[in-house]
């Protein structure tokens, strides 16, 4: 060991390291919590601190390094309960989500205003390079530090919210685009909201509120599951298949066993045998029951061998290397459509995994669902007159990149009852999916979620819990399991590849006639979610358009590429993609307004959704439905008019703008994509509330939704303080502790706020009416529902009022004493469509093929925007993502199954320095079954980046894109072949 | 490059040069090479932050850098392509690290600092007291680095082509004119940045296809962007 000694803080700081030691891991044994772990190489930034005063990534220094010099984490600015300026305007413009890097941009801040009192864009910019964020898209941080540099200026900033403007249209109609028209001019970073007229004016809701966990986020405080100290703490390591596919013919762990600190080695010849499938969904999960814990066969490079519980990472990995392995390798398959071929290798050949569809075949689904007749419209187009166009694309596997990995901890607790503390988005789910793997009752597992760094579907998953749970039980010691960021490529989850195919027939007024929608989905070696999202490829890809005749049918296979699973988005980003490209093509063969062609098609209020009800789990038939389900709100109109107005439409037409006389190799496109998702799956989603009344008349809140960095908890606690009638501040947030909060099926599906919502809605309308009761008794009033609630106060119709801390007061400890409470829960029936119109920007090198983004702006039509500020932060993130699906990231591979750029670099995700510009519209509806009108907003911004992108492309250079992502060399052999 | 197996902290040149004469024993400079990979080895790290070879002085049109020297100080010089070429080369977070000399030690074949460095003449001074060019080193690396040595020369031109626009380019052309010579650099075409034959820029080259960009792309951007450069800089 080491002696080393530095300034921490301010403080002189004396401990010992082992050579290789990074600073962060010391940093965070000394209780500095905010810096946290990203990657081992830096490049995310979670790890930054201030080194000798510039901003470092503390991954990549060696503590020994750091002997004599001077660090400083954020810690050191929480020497009170107030925020330091720099964290005040990062909490003041909704900057953090998540919140898992706030250390490091809270920092960087620091460091750029001390020596630059009024940075550029550019230079804000520049800072925050080394802090990648899979949530804001940097709009609001980048908004954060200017308003930082302006009070660190002594100037005075104004209340952050969003720039409220008039409609552009009626709310039903089109209005004809006004060339002349000029988009409203504002920081990116500010929400553009259009209300409607039909909502009313709420104290607490539509408010862009401080959220809820603000100051912890900002302050760095131990939030996060590793934040935590348990003694007698083990570490865990897996240790991997090399192979994409083999049988494991022997495994020898003696010498492993053997090593001083390791205290457990876990493989199939010591672990129960015991079939689950890992996907976070609803009782009874989807068959194929196609995992166990351990197998004696590997399916891809990264699948689970052994697990080495030991006491410290460094003993785990050397006792990983001591386990003697012995394969049998086997042939693999990659490619969904060689996978279904004749003599394809067969990934699951075991006779114990029940529901595979066509196992020589690896089809593990087959999936058909129909309306009307697609065959008759496609045999009668000739005769008809009618046109028919048939379209293929390829979709490819990326990654959610969460800048949090997937972490658990796992312990006994003291009466015998197994805790798991996880950074999940499913709690309960996880809870009774681990049950039986760990041989327990769910009522003796406990799973804690706390704070997330990011999720967006890889957490939708019980992927790590029986791990750290069956190591926790042999070795009766607490447990840690953390993927290093080369496994969270491997070996967490990723987005599904797809080949999709559409054959649409079209009348000759450019009516649609038919869709039949054809895809292979690759799920590869499990099937987790491969069910369910490529349902919702099917239910997407062919709901937003009419069509009288529709059919889905999709071949789900199985190959050996890393595990696809839930994705934001889930299955749409890959069907819209290919139905926004497919539709601008068939209006370019028909020689259509592309935007006319797709008005003429696309859904109306109170338009059926004509084939919804018979996709998903809950699928029904044609004869058992009485009616089929409708739109009942939309502002899709008006998002195309604020969209269009706002990317300057009108330059698509433009030569001399589209050839910039002064930029010989470049050519300017415009794209456009409409969007459609849902909200919520009816009558399976479900999320309940409980609420109780103060002393002070605060309340409490307990509620099983789980907040990804969302903003679900502060969207819950606005709901029940407008309809409690006190401020936020007065409602205290507890979330997902299987414990201590009702069920919720957790975080996916576009479905907190509007299911949980509801059930918040709820349960405070149920404490309300208590709060009435005991109000009216106090006022000396018959009729309590008279009584109004507002300001923290009842009042009568006369004037008359008593406080809530007085209501709390009498019902808790003076007459007729009670705990005021309301707890409510929630399933919906209805699924009401949010929509969008997603516009981009682009340039394209003519010589090189490289695109550059240059613009984008998404309308969203989201219902009621509980909080504008946070519903623009999940449309600015969202698009982010769906940036670099279209453009940048992707999965690499040897021929072997490897993946060759399991690191962020090789694995390209947005940098703030290279983000386009990127504007929010929130145009409001009033969505009846939601409440207050809300909708959902958090997947629908994934959905129209890559065929806006794919179609701004074609406007600047005239190739169709039919594969992602569009990287240089692809759009430079495009061009070729294009001009021959 | 591995996990380190010990650590030293060397005070002087001498003490560097023992320590490194020994066999498994590596420079640390600023370690975001070293440090990143998690590999375990039973390499010995010797660290050249005491030996104070962080400065940069400026003598006629020569500009002499440190090797530890930190490429977020080099960002602070006048000349436009250097500054440039750190910015692009790492992160905020990272380039706080990141040396010259560790990134001429690096030898990345996408490094747009090292030709960068190429097309500014470098030479390369050693703790053993010879001098070469930086294309010399780069071709046989060998010797302690303690500074580099450059002429800015009047006009500069940088030409990349990339996934997006700060991702680490596939290939990168970089030119600097010196009178009515112009040196011309390439990146993402071989083992390391070389330097080219301005009128014949892809004259023996033979890069690696990857997933980026296939060897036959690669060498379109090379002829494309040096054309570019080239025209810049006429």
């Amino acid at each position: 060991m080491i002696p080393i000694c530095f300034s921490l803080n301010g403080t002189e700081y004396s401990t010992t390291c082992t050579p290789h030691q990074s600073l962060r891991e010391v940093l965070r044994s000394a209780g500095m919590f905010s810096v946290r772990f990203g990657s081992d190489s830096g490049e995310t930034g979670a790890g930054a601190v201030l080194f000798d005063g510039r901003l470092v990534s503390s991954d990549v220094v060696l503590a020994a390094q750091a002997d004599g010099h001077s660090i400083m984490t954020v810690e050191s600015l929480n020497t009170s309960a107030e925020l330091h300026p720099v964290q005040a305007a990062f909490v003041a413009v909704g900057a953090f989500q998540s919140g898992y890097s706030a250390g490091a941009m809270v920092l960087g801040t620091i460091d750029l205003l001390s020596r630059n009192a009024d940075p550029t864009e550019a230079e804000i910019r520049d800072m925050l390079s080394g802090i990648l964020d899979r949530e804001t898209a940097y709009v609001k941080p980048v908004e954060a530090v200017r308003r930082a540099a302006a009070l660190l200026r002594g100037e005075t900033a104004e209340a952050f919210g969003p720039l409220i403007l008039p409609p552009m249209t009626d709310g039903t109609n089109p209005v004809v685009y006004d060339a002349t028209s000029v988009p409203p001019v504002a920081p990116s970073a500010v929400p553009r909201l259009i209300p409607s007229r039909d909502v009313p004016d709420m104290a607490v809701v539509g408010r862009p509120e401080i959220k809820v966990d603000a100051v912890r986020l900002a302050k760095g405080n131990p939030a996060f599951t590793d934040d935590i100290e348990l003694r007698g703490l083990l570490y865990a390591k897996v240790l991997r298949s090399p192979h994409a596919h083999a049988r494991i013919t022997a495994i020898d762990d003696a010498k492993a066993l053997a090593l001083p600190g390791v205290h457990a080695v876990l493989h199939h010849l010591n672990t129960p045998r015991v079939k689950y499938a890992s996907g976070g969904q609803s009782w009874p999960n989807p068959h194929p029951h196609d995992q166990v814990s351990f197998d004696d066969t590997v399916r891809h490079v990264g699948d689970r061998v052994a697990v080495v519980a030991a006491d410290s990472i460094d003993i785990a990995e050397q006792a990983c290397r001591l386990i003697d392995v012995t394969y049998e390798v086997l042939p693999a398959v990659f490619d969904e459509r060689e996978a279904l071929q004749p003599g394809a290798p067969i990934v699951h050949a075991e006779s114990d995994t029940e529901g595979i569809h066509d196992r020589e075949r690896n089809i593990v689904h087959h999936i058909a669902a129909q309306r009307g007749d697609v065959d008759a419209a496609v045999a009668g187009a000739q005769e008809a007159g009618h046109h028919v166009f048939t379209q293929t694309f390829r979709v490819h596997q990326v990654q959610q990149c969460p800048i949090e990995p997937h972490i658990s901890i796992a312990w006994i607790d003291e009466d015998e009852r197994m805790v798991i503390r996880t950074a999940t988005q499913v709690p309960f789910h996880a809870r009774r999916m681990v049950a039986p793997l760990l041989d327990r009752e769910i009522k003796d597992i406990r799973v804690i979620k706390p704070r997330i760094g990011g999720g967006f579907g890889a957490k939708q998953e019980m992927l790590i819990e029986d791990i750290v749970g069956h190591l926790a039980q042999v070795t009766r010691r607490p447990v840690r399991l953390e993927l290093d960021r080369s496994e969270e490529f491997i070996a967490s989850r990723t987005r599904h590849p797809q080949t999709i195919t559409y054959t649409t027939v079209v009348d000759t007024n450019g009516v649609l006639v038919s869709q039949d929608l054809y895809i292979i989905g690759n799920t590869g070696p499990y099937g987790t979610h491969g069910y369910t999202v490529q349902t919702v490829s099917g239910l997407r890809g062919l709901t937003q358009y009419n069509a009288p005749n529709k059919r889905f049918v999709c071949d789900v296979v199985y190959t050996n590429i890393p595990v696809p699973g839930a994705y934001r988005g889930y299955g749409a980003p890959q069907a819209e993609f290919a139905l926004e490209a497919h539709m601008e093509d068939i209006a370019d063969a028909l020689g259509m307004d592309v935007i006319e062609f797709k008005r003429k098609n696309w859904l109306r209020l109170g338009d059926e959704l004509n084939i919804a009800p018979h996709l998903g789990e809950r699928a029904a038939s044609e004869d058992e439905l009485d009616e089929y389900p409708r739109v009942m709100s939309t502002g899709l109109e008006e998002c195309v008019a604020q969209a269009l107005r706002e990317i300057e439409w009108h330059r698509r037409d433009d030569p001399q703008w589209r050839a910039p006389a002064d930029r010989p190799n470049i050519r300017r496109g415009l794209g456009f994509a409409y969007c459609m998702h849902g909200t919520a799956i009816p009558f399976l989603d479900m999320g309940g509330c409980s609420i109780k009344l103060n002393d002070d008349g605060s309340f409490n809140m307990l509620i099983g939704a789980t907040d990804l960095g969302t903003g679900a908890d502060t969207v819950l606690g606005q709901i029940a303080a407008e309809v409690l009638g006190v401020p936020l501040e007065d409602i205290k947030v507890y979330s997902s502790d299987t414990d201590m909060t009702p069920f919720d099926t957790g975080a996916y599906a576009s479905s907190t706020t509007y299911i949980s919502g509801t059930a918040a809605m709820r349960a405070a309308e149920a404490a309300r009416n208590r709060i009435k009761e005991r109000a009216a008794m106090l006022l000396g009033i018959e009729q309590p529902c008279s009584i109004e609630l507002r300001d923290r106060r009842a009042y009568a119709p006369d004037g008359r009022s008593v406080s809530m801390a007085d209501i709390a007061l009498d019902s808790l400890h003076t007459q007729e004493q009670e705990q005021i409470m309301g707890t409510a829960s929630y399933v919906s029936p209805e699924c009401p469509p949010p929509f969008a119109a997603q516009v981009i920007e682009v340039e394209v090198d003519i010589d090189t093929g490289q695109v550059t983004v240059v613009k984008m702006a998404m309308a969203v039509d989201c219902g009621v925007a509980i909080n504008p500020v946070t519903a623009s932060g999940q449309v600015e993130g969202g698009m982010l993502q769906a940036l670099g699906y279209a453009h940048c990231e992707e999965y690499a591979f040897d021929a072997d199954g490897r993946m060759v750029n399991d690191a962020f670099g090789p694995y390209r995700i947005y940098r703030a320095d290279e983000m386009p510009e990127t504007t929010v519209y929130l145009v409001q509806t009033l969505e009846d079954s939601g409440p207050f009108g809300a909708k959902a907003v958090a997947e629908i911004p994934k959905d129209g980046v890559a065929p806006a992108l794919r179609n701004a492309i074609l406007n600047a250079v005239g190739v169709r894109m039919n594969e992602l992502p569009f990287t240089p060399e692809r759009v430079w052999r495009a061009m070729r072949e294009l001009v021959g | 490059m591995p996990l380190v197996a010990a650590y030293h902290r060397p005070t002087d040149i001498t003490e560097a040069l023992d320590l490194l004469a020994s066999p498994g024993r590596i420079p640390l400079a600023g370690g975001t090479v070293i440090n990143a990979d998690r590999r375990p080895s039973s390499l010995e790290a010797v660290d050249l932050q005491a030996l104070s070879l962080d400065s940069m002085s400026v003598d006629g049109d020569v500009i002499t850098l440190g090797a530890m020297l930190r490429l977020d100080e080099v960002m602070q010089l006048s000349d436009d392509l250097l500054a440039e070429a750190a910015r692009r080369e790492l992160p905020s977070t990272l380039r706080t690290v990141a040396t010259v000399g560790g990134t001429i030690g690096a030898a990345d074949p996408d490094s747009t600092m090292l030709a960068a460095l190429l097309v500014s003449g470098t030479i390369v001074h050693y703790a053993q007291g010879e001098d070469r060019s930086l294309a010399e080193h780069l071709a046989s690396p060998s010797g302690l680095i303690i500074s580099v040595s450059l002429s800015l020369g009047a006009a500069a031109a940088l030409e990349t082509t990339g996934r997006t626009p700060m991702d680490t380019p596939i290939v990168a052309a970089v030119g600097r004119r010196f009178g009515s010579n112009v040196l011309l650099a390439l990146t993402g075409v071989g083992p390391h940045p070389v330097l080219v034959d301005a009128a014949d820029p892809t004259r023996d080259l033979a890069p690696p296809g990857d997933f980026r960009g296939s060897a036959a792309y690669r060498l379109h951007l090379a002829t494309t962007l040096s054309a570019r450069v080239m025209e810049a800089l006429a």
